[in-house]
């Protein structure tokens, strides 16, 4: 009975042990990567109230930002110092499912970076809130008309774009020399960038023995593969939805042609094949890539990537992306944007933070670090964001530039889907004909429900 | 006589009780997300609508007409049986290996593991650089080799892209195959393998007659967990290609994954599951019931 006793007793003790233990453990240690973890406020316990806000992004986790993104929330705090900024950093592939699922599970970030794609996922997915109210009428109404449209549903501003990043046209001077073209002289149409990119392309490898590429063409399966697919059809003359919300990926020759283009220039080894835009990056900072179509951000990037630092930025030169039969410089334009979580409990104070990176302040030094453009009027025309060619080759590249139709929310996998098709005429070998028939029902069926 | 029933109905309770921390985690985490999937499965279920209504069979009529899922389902199958199947080729013959006498045995066994400790997600990054085209070292090595003339996008390519998934798999998986099938090994006595070269049977029939049907309880076992986490395998899909190219590697992990979280249909994302589930558990009453009807004869 004694022994019964004591085993009873120990039992209830080791118990009691393990229960508080594991209730102790709730709190996450890791907050970055971990959206879970969004809803901390701190409240200090001495004088003064310090709020907390968590920011879900990923620039905080790429090299070539990073550095841009701690100066921007240092001098924030500094300038609000009741309130803290928690970075979740997330890498951008995983990034829209992880901020879908934290915050349907009822952890959402306060504010969240998002792209267009992104951004119509999570107005559609009900987590964001109208800026109408939270952010000041004077910087709602400053924001550039293009990009205004694209961040207003239902006549609501759901999104605060940060930075439009038009593609246009690197182009590597050396490759260009070497292959006998004019350094200092890029493509003047399409047509004679296809040309350029064979001719360096022939140069075949480099001194290492690496591999010598024209131009890179996205042909990874994912969806900026997809996005960069409708940048060429629009150099073709197509466009992927009218305006009455009609899919009109493949009608006229538009798809086709941008198809087959892309099917010649990897056949012809002219392009890399299987790679996606980090494998692009890396290959024109290597040296070992003609020409590449990418945004404003690249610039740091290539001075990582090469290991050169600005030392590099004299082998390459920037130009607007050539006129194929449209006679216009078609390109697109991708946008970092700012969201509010509508379930925050913290909306001033996200505001605050929206308010600010979208602010002079802010967006001056992004354009320093990153050489980004602002979404903003007032911004935007300001001698420091246009003081050198390469910021004049982007302000002018972003005014024929056109949004990606991502207002739907399923638009970011219809690009998924579409990069199939790449990845059928370059490594499947079929032909565009039979790849439209194959994959096209597939996006249109996507639409439709 | 009464006293020794009091004593059992206490102990059983005592028991019970020491078993509910357990009980109560496993309802938590398994049994609670199990029936809320289940239940999922039969909604309209949107992450992009807060409105769920009940949809009776609808999300799995939709999926059983799905060529998606077939297509998902063979893919799986096919990975499945071969990277099983050479997990236990390479295990059965590894532990073979560390079963003799060799020189350094104690240093090869504890070595032997090292792929099975580094975590899935890492050695998949390893991977993804081993099998990069223009700077990967498999591309280099066989260009070196003469074994081949132009470089192969193993990721990319229709042809390669399963297999190589297969091939990380198995290095991956095949040292736990080996220690377990060794461990197995270790129980089989040695009088009987002396037995049999005094009768003059060769290595050969040694391992037919005696070592593999002794294994078998252990090849049993084995065998039906590799399927079942094979089955499941979702980090080499996701980090090595996607599911590309075009669909060529997407496994039924890959599609649950993207019908829940890229088209946003938790329902018919969690239907996926349920079915699953359904093959599985069939499948592991059948193959134990087999192989427990066999060993029996």
């Amino acid at each position: 009975m004694k022994g019964y006793k004591l085993k009873f007793l120990t039992a209830m003790l080791v118990l009691l042990v393990a229960f508080s233990t594991a209730c102790g453990n709730g709190n996450d240690k890791n907050g970055s990567s971990n959206p879970s973890s969004a809803n901390g406020s701190k409240e200090s316990s001495n004088s003064g109230t310090v709020t907390e806000i968590s920011f879900a992004n990923w620039i905080s986790v790429e090299d070539a930002t990073k550095a841009a993104y701690e100066k921007m929330i240092a001098d924030f705090e500094k300038a609000n110092p009741n309130i803290k900024v928690k970075s979740l950093g997330i890498p951008f592939n995983q990034y829209k499912d992880q901020i879908l699922i934290s915050s349907t599970g009822g952890n959402p970030p306060d504010v969240m970076m998002a792209n267009q794609n992104f951004s119509a996922a999570f107005v559609g997915a009900g987590i964001a809130a109208p800026l109408e109210g939270l952010v000041s009428a004077n910087a709602l109404n400053d924001i550039v008309d293009g990009s205004k449209q694209g961040v207003t549903y239902d006549d609501k501003i759901m999104a605060f774009p940060w930075a439009p990043h038009p593609n246009a046209l690197f182009w590597n001077k050396a490759l260009f020399k070497e292959a006998g073209l004019d350094p200092e002289t890029p493509p003047a149409t399409w047509d004679e960038m296809i040309e350029m990119a064979k001719k360096i392309a022939s140069l075949k490898k480099d001194a290492d023995g690496n591999p010598i590429y024209g131009i890179g063409v996205n042909n990874a399966s994912l969806s900026y593969t997809g996005n960069m697919l409708f940048r060429d059809v629009l150099t073709y003359g197509g466009t992927f939805m009218n305006d009455q919300g009609e899919i009109i990926f493949d009608q006229g020759d538009a798809l086709k042609q941008a198809l087959t283009n892309v099917q010649d220039l990897v056949n012809s080894g002219a392009a890399p094949k299987g790679v996606e835009i980090k494998d692009l990056r890396g290959m024109f900072g290597a040296g070992t890539l003609g020409m590449h179509i990418d945004g404003d951000m690249a610039r740091q990037i290539f001075r990582d990537t090469s290991g050169k630092g600005e030392a590099f930025d004299a082998e390459w030169g920037v130009t607007v992306i050539p006129p194929g039969v449209t006679g216009k410089s078609e390109t697109v334009f991708s946008e970092h944007q700012l969201l509010i979580a509508k379930n925050s409990k913290k909306h001033e104070a996200a505001a605050k933070l929206v308010e600010y990176l979208v602010s002079q302040e802010a967006m001056i030094t992004y354009h320093q670090m990153n050489g980004v453009m602002s979404a903003r009027t007032s911004i935007a025309a300001l001698p420091e964001m246009n003081e050198d060619d390469y910021a004049a080759v982007f302000n002018k590249q972003m005014s024929t530039a056109s949004p990606f139709p991502a207002k739907n929310p399923v638009f970011d996998n219809a690009m998924k889907i579409a990069s199939d098709m790449v990845i059928l005429v370059t490594e499947g070998g079929q032909t565009p004909e039979s790849t439209i028939e194959q994959v096209m029902p597939k996006i249109k069926e996507l639409y439709a429900k | 006589m009464i006293r020794h029933s009091k004593f059992n109905v206490r102990q059983f309770g005592f028991l019970l009780f020491l078993m509910l921390p357990a009980v109560i985690l496993l309802g938590i985490t398994i049994i609670g997300p199990l029936l809320n999937a289940i239940s999922v499965s039969f909604q309209d279920y949107s992450l992009l609508n807060s409105e769920h209504k009940w949809n009776n069979f609808h999300n799995y009529f939709d999926i059983l007409k799905s060529q998606d899922f077939y297509h998902s389902f063979g893919i799986t199958l096919t990975y499945v049986a071969f990277a099983v199947g050479l997990d236990l080729l390479l295990g059965l013959g590894m532990a073979l290996l560390l079963n003799q006498q060799i020189k350094f045995r104690t240093f090869f066994r504890s070595i032997v593991m090292i792929p099975w400790a580094i975590p899935t997600i890492v050695t998949a990054l390893i991977f993804l650089w081993i099998y990069q085209p223009d700077f990967g070292v498999l591309n280099y090595a066989l260009q070196s080799m003469g074994i081949i003339e132009n470089k192969i996008t193993w990721l990319s390519s229709f042809d390669f892209a399963l297999g190589a998934i297969i091939v990380v798999a198995v290095f991956r998986q095949t040292p736990l195959v080996a220690v377990m099938l060794l461990a197995g090994m270790q129980n089989i006595s040695r009088s009987l393998y002396e037995a049999a070269k005094i009768d003059g049977a060769g290595p050969l029939r040694i391992l037919t007659s005696i070592t593999i049907p002794l294994l078998k309880p252990v090849i049993t076992s084995v065998t039906l967990m590799m399927i079942v986490q094979n089955f499941q395998m979702f980090t080499l899909f996701y980090t090595l290609t996607g599911g590309g190219p075009a669909d060529a590697t997407k496994s039924l992990a890959i599609l649950t994954y993207e019908v829940a979280f890229e088209r946003y249909d938790l329902g018919k994302g969690s239907a996926i599951g349920v079915i699953w589930l359904i093959v599985l558990l069939t499948f592991s009453v059948l193959f134990t019931r087999l192989m427990n009807r066999e060993s029996h004869r």
